[in-house]
């Protein structure tokens, strides 16, 4: 009885539904790509790789969105810390300090973004555009002011570029560690439970106690050090301080997160969706790619992807209330 | 001239989990003024609401002049000449006086361009028959609430409707433009217009009205002239329901102990000078108009909104709290009037909302221990009997009376050691049932020795269910009374005493 | 007595300040180098100014109705593409004109459906509209720039009057014009402020917000293709990357010239002077000899800036209506 009830739930759960979409996308790619290459081990690998860095952005900015925001600027800070990073080493600064100091960026980039937004009353949406997008996007230019600074520390490289077992690359390894323990911590931990509290109603939580401003603070920390992270593995990767760095990675990361189950709005979704949504659209990508389509359709892949994203959210959040008030 | 009627034929309206209007039917003549009068949650205002065509009945009709009339938006209802003026003002603030007044019907010149000079020598002449001292060029936003509410009558006014209602008008105003509104209520009047006028001033009604409607709990109880009536019928007529067993069988807590809250001379943006004492185990009312300050004096004192001055001792040591959480931590518990917004994360399941205040203390380690949750959960279920499947039922899905339980089972869990309980209307919006089981679950409290604040507008409640009754008008307090000494007739004098 | 309330009235009203900015900045920047009010550079400035200024109108009418648009860059790409393309195929250019500001309205009219019937928010609904468009943008044409041989449509962006006044930047004005007219002296104009500034209002007095912002979405692609347009023709070339970016741009004049994001407030003179101001600024930074990195920067200050003092004005009007009321 009990058992049954539960395969029920699963069954009716939005991540079985993801699941199923993430096999169907598989299974067409499988039989439709030339010689089944879809399915090779080394191309499987490419895609969990591809994913790495939008893994890290879309960590952050789901848990920013269920907490009820929106954060746009983390994947151009991470463009700021790859810069920082590059030329912070060329200097001849030790990795163990400029690890910590980029990181120590991003939060802050993250911070201001919650000044504007708590203090202000500055729209999340457009505070984080303008941090991102005009101060960050600068200071990409300004650091490196016109040099292309190698990254030569063999640490970083490394990290970066480094397999484990000749394999496993090691960025992969910390995207994925990464998403599981904010998984846990989302759903496990008192912090966790708050972000989901404050992101369904910032209000009854604060009179039941909880402290939104504070917690708000902390999430748009999280998310700038994540961007910081990203951008640094980035550089790592490429070996320089790249100027277009990951200003692209931002949005299909937010889409991924959209698409996983994480709605705008708040209060719901959880990583495991997020890591499908992400699986469903790299693999969808790379599947456009094996199949010798040109790579800008991936720009319009991404944005057909969250309009279908968000057309599925409206229906199920509609059914349910209908169901709830008889009209919408 | 035409006479004029309204007819409401046998109007019904469900809302989830409560059934607003269960078949009302009168009619209102022309050249007279009709009184709408009951307690909140009578009905009034989702009748005026079907009336503007802002929503629509499930049942029944409305006939003016004998024509059957179904208003689908607000758009019919002012093509079919009828104006209703709400209690919650419809204006655009960054708009000006003139642009607010002539909102849907601007005077437009020969290209379809606005003629300003016209707009504006309109206005003026609506702004001089009501006598006000603003321009037509003011911006609404700039406007205190009192010119801001005549701006809302005058928009209804420039209709020229032949029906015109008005939701408690006189709330925000002062005497002066009352006066001002009367004599021009009257000129409508004298025009052979349709008025309904809502309000809860007694004196308002008997000064102004021709005909009293009593609604309650939905239905209509009784239609009276108003000059063959008085004080005493009426109030009768608007709080006699059968409340003798409800209340008779109430187990009431008789050991009141030593002072729990003093609070001394409190002043914030919204409240003068309130002082009040609770004691363990009371049960303390909050009486009073809405608007009067009641819920502004627990915010403050909850810590949800800033102290200008004054004192609060909980348990004889002073204290000031700077946020909704040091409150908690200290064990003061609110129960907001508006649970969907104020008190509930609605997308959440039962359980995340019980555990809220205390999830400090169901870790384990690092983790949150969903066993004790559950527990917690649980208890809060089988002790208020919530109706649900199981505690992982997302609150939304709940009717209003579960969900007002799922807060109380919030505030009374082991692990929260409440000692004040502030309940504001925590009756508001749920069925007749339910608030029995809350009534005992108040005073089920008060004999666990915390101290229940419990504000709410519906008078009987107020009386029969709280030790002592604090009532409260226009940002003071202006009586106590202990429980032998009220009297409907008392408190609601003191609830309307300027 | 009359006179002081005139004062009063002039000093409060936001174009004020902002005119007042204006001068201070030409000053400053006319001490620092005699050649920035050269007729050369103000040509220039006019020059950089007319794409944000064509895309700022269809935005601010929807920022005013309380809505927004991100997708009116992509549209102006998009614009600029399909009157490249039929320029070439030997379409006559008014005809391609015209073609072109029907196919921007039906761009438009996609956000309206997102917006609208599906109830996405904004932001977010026109973000993934703009992915779709600049994505089938990059599809098109390879990411190449396609050269136009219309030479009778180069007159359209080369063409200048008393050698200061280039003809895009008059078309500019002529829309800000028109569409300043709309807003303050038409019944729709009035109905897009109700709307705005208090849609329930609006309702309840028989508008329909709907029909409002449906319109406005439909009536800013038409407009954005317009800034295509002119771009293709004064470049003389259709690209993909043209426009896409003044997007931003185009909010960041508006939120400049007064109009705050709630809805419900602003003027199309402010937003002219935004335009003046916001260019003047970012010219006179590189005519100051500072590296042109410094723009994004700068803008971003810039913008943050007019928030905050949006949010300082909303407070003290609030303050004011409060202490009013105790008097009262």
């Amino acid at each position: 009885m009990e058992k049954s009830n539960r395969l029920k739930k699963i069954l009716a759960s939005k991540e079985f539904s993801l699941f199923i979409l993430l096999v169907i996308v598989v299974a067409f790619y499988g039989v439709a790509s030339p010689n089944g290459s879809f399915l090779k081990t080394r191309n499987i690998r490419s895609i969990l790789d591809s994913m790495t860095i939008y893994t890290l952005f879309a960590v952050g900015g789901g848990l920013v969105i269920i907490s009820g925001k929106i954060d746009l600027s983390p994947s151009y800070v991470g463009a700021v810390c790859g810069v920082l990073l590059a030329k912070l080493l060329d200097q001849g600064l030790p990795w163990y300090l400029v690890v910590p100091i980029c990181l120590a960026v991003g939060a802050a980039f993250g911070l201001l973004n919650a000044v504007l937004i708590n203090e202000f009353n500055i729209q999340s949406f457009i505070a984080t555009l303008t941090t991102g997008t005009f101060i960050a996007q600068g200071l990409v230019y300004l650091i490196p002011a016109g040099v292309t600074y190698q990254i030569k520390d063999p640490v970083v490289i490394w990290y970066s570029t480094g397999k484990i077992f000749g394999f496993i690359p090691i960025t992969m390894v910390i995207s994925i560690l990464i998403i599981v323990i904010f998984g846990i911590v989302l759903a496990k931990t008192k912090f966790g439970r708050s972000v989901y509290l404050i992101g369904g109603n910032a209000n009854a939580a604060r009179l039941a106690g909880l402290k939104p401003k504070k917690l708000s603070y902390i999430i748009f920390a999280y998310s700038g050090a994540l961007g910081a992270l990203a951008g640094m593995l980035y550089a790592g990767r490429l070996k320089s301080g790249s100027l277009v760095g990951t200003v692209s990675y931002g949005f299909p990361a937010v889409t991924a997160a959209i698409l996983g189950g994480i709605s705008l709005g708040g209060g719901t979704g959880n990583m495991l969706g997020c890591f499908l949504g992400l699986l469903i659209i790299n693999s969808f990508n790379n599947g456009l790619m094996l199949m010798g389509l040109k790579p800008y359709w991936q720009t319009v892949a991404s944005g057909v992807l969250l309009l279908i994203a968000l057309t599925i959210d409206y229906f199920s959040t509609r059914e349910r209330k209908i169901k709830l008030t008889g009209s919408i | 001239m035409v006479e004029q009627s309204l007819e409401f034929c046998n109007i019904v309206k469900s809302f989830p989990g409560v059934k607003a209007l269960k078949g009302i039917s009168f009619r209102a003549e022309g050249g007279r003024i009709c009184a709408l009068m009951g307690e909140n949650g009578a009905g009034k205002s989702t009748l005026l609401k079907i009336l503007s065509g802002d929503i629509q009945p499930d049942e029944g009709c409305l006939k003016i002049n004998g024509e059957e009339h179904h208003f689908l938006s607000p758009h019919q209802s002012i093509k079919s000449s009828v104006s209703v003026i709400y209690q919650e003002r419809q204006l655009v603030p960054s708009l000006s006086v003139m642009e607010n007044i002539f909102l849907e019907d601007m005077p437009v010149g020969k290209l379809g361009f606005i003629n300003m000079t016209e707009l504006r020598s309109k206005t003026q002449e609506i702004l001089d028959t009501f006598g006000l001292p603003i321009a037509p060029t003011d911006t609404v936003g700039w406007l205190s609430v009192a010119y801001q509410q005549m701006v809302e009558i005058m928009k209804a006014y420039r209709r020229d409707s032949n029906i015109i209602a008005f939701d408690e008008p006189t709330a925000p105003l002062t005497d002066k433009e009352i006066t001002i509104l009367f004599s021009l209520i009257k000129k409508l009047k004298e025009k052979g217009k349709v008025i309904l006028y809502v309000s809860h001033r007694m004196a308002e009604i008997f000064q102004i009205s021709d005909d009293i409607v009593v609604l309650k709990d939905g239905s209509l109880v009784k239609t009276l002239l108003t000059s063959q009536t008085n004080e005493g019928e009426l109030v009768k007529a608007m709080v006699g329901r059968d409340i003798g067993d409800t209340y008779a069988n109430l187990k009431r807590n008789d050991k009141i102990g030593d002072v729990l809250l003093e609070v001394n001379n409190l002043v914030t943006d919204y409240v003068d000078n309130v002082s009040f004492k609770l004691h363990k185990g009371e049960v303390l009312g909050f009486a009073g108009l809405i608007g009067a300050g009641r819920t502004e004096v627990m915010r403050a004192i909850f810590g949800a909104d800033p102290i200008r001055s004054g004192e609060i001792r909980l348990e004889g040591k002073p204290v000031r709290f700077k946020s909704p959480s040091e409150a908690v931590a200290s064990g003061i518990a609110l129960c907001p009037e508006d649970r969907k917004e104020q008190g509930l994360v609605l997308k959440r399941s039962i359980t995340d909302n019980v555990s809220i205040p205390v999830l400090s203390k169901v870790k384990k380690g690092l983790f949150l221990s969903r066993k004790t949750e559950n527990d917690m959960a649980m208890n809060a279920v089988r002790k208020y009997s919530i109706k649900t499947p199981s505690a992982d039922k997302q609150v939304m899905q709940l009717s209003g009376g579960n969900q007002q339980k799922v807060i109380l089972g919030r505030w009374t869990s082991e692990k929260m050691a409440t000692k004040i309980l502030i309940l504001d209307e925590p009756t508001k919006g749920i069925d007749v049932g339910t608030k029995a089981e809350v009534y005992q679950m108040v005073c089920d409290f008060a004999k666990q020795g915390i101290g229940v604040i419990f504000i709410s507008s519906e008078l009987t409640e107020v009386l029969n269910v709280c030790d002592n009754i604090i009532v409260m008008h226009n940002r003071h307090i202006t009586g106590m009374l202990t429980r032998e000494e009220a009297t409907e007739e008392l408190v609601l004098q003191l609830a309307m005493k300027d | 007595m009359i006179r002081n309330f005139l004062v009063k009235k002039v000093v409060r009203n936001n174009n004020f300040t902002l005119v007042l900015t204006l001068f201070v900045v030409l000053f400053v920047f006319q001490m620092i180098n005699k050649n920035y009010l050269s007729l050369g550079n103000i040509r220039n400035i006019l020059n950089q100014a007319f794409v944000m200024g064509t895309l700022s109108v269809g935005i601010g009418c929807l920022l005013i109705c309380g809505k927004a648009d991100l997708s009116s860059g992509a549209i102006g790409m998009m614009g600029g593409l399909i009157v490249t393309f039929l320029l070439n195929w030997g379409v006559p250019w008014p005809l391609a004109v015209l073609i072109t500001l029907c196919a921007g309205a039906v761009m438009g009219s996609l956000n309206a459906f997102f917006t609208n019937v599906l109830n996405i928010m904004p932001f977010i609904a026109t973000l993934g509209v703009s992915s779709v468009i600049a994505g089938l943008g990059q599809v098109f044409t390879n990411l190449q720039d396609i050269p136009i041989y219309n030479k009778s449509f180069w007159v359209l962006g080369s063409k200048n009057f008393f050698s200061t006044l280039p003809l895009p930047f008059l078309i500019t004005m002529v829309l800000l014009l028109a569409y300043g007219i709309i807003l303050k002296r038409t019944r729709f104009g009035r109905q897009i402020y109700m709307t705005g500034g208090n849609a329930s209002a609006a309702r309840l007095a028989g508008i329909n917000p709907k029909k409002i912002s449906t319109i406005l979405y439909i009536n800013s692609g038409a407009i954005a293709t317009i800034a295509g347009i002119l771009t293709a023709s004064r470049m003389q070339t259709g690209s993909p990357t043209a426009v896409l970016s003044y997007n931003l741009d185009a909010i960041t004049v508006g939120v400049l010239g007064g109009i705050s994001f709630t809805g419900g407030t602003g003027s199309m003179s402010g937003v002219f002077i935004g335009i003046l101001l916001f260019n003047s600024f970012k010219n006179g930074l590189v005519i100051a000899g500072l590296d042109s990195y410094y723009q994004p920067v700068a803008s971003g200050i810039l913008l943050i800036a007019a928030l905050i003092l949006d949010f300082y004005r909303e407070r003290s009007r609030l303050k004011a209506l409060r202490a009013h009321e105790k008097l009262g």
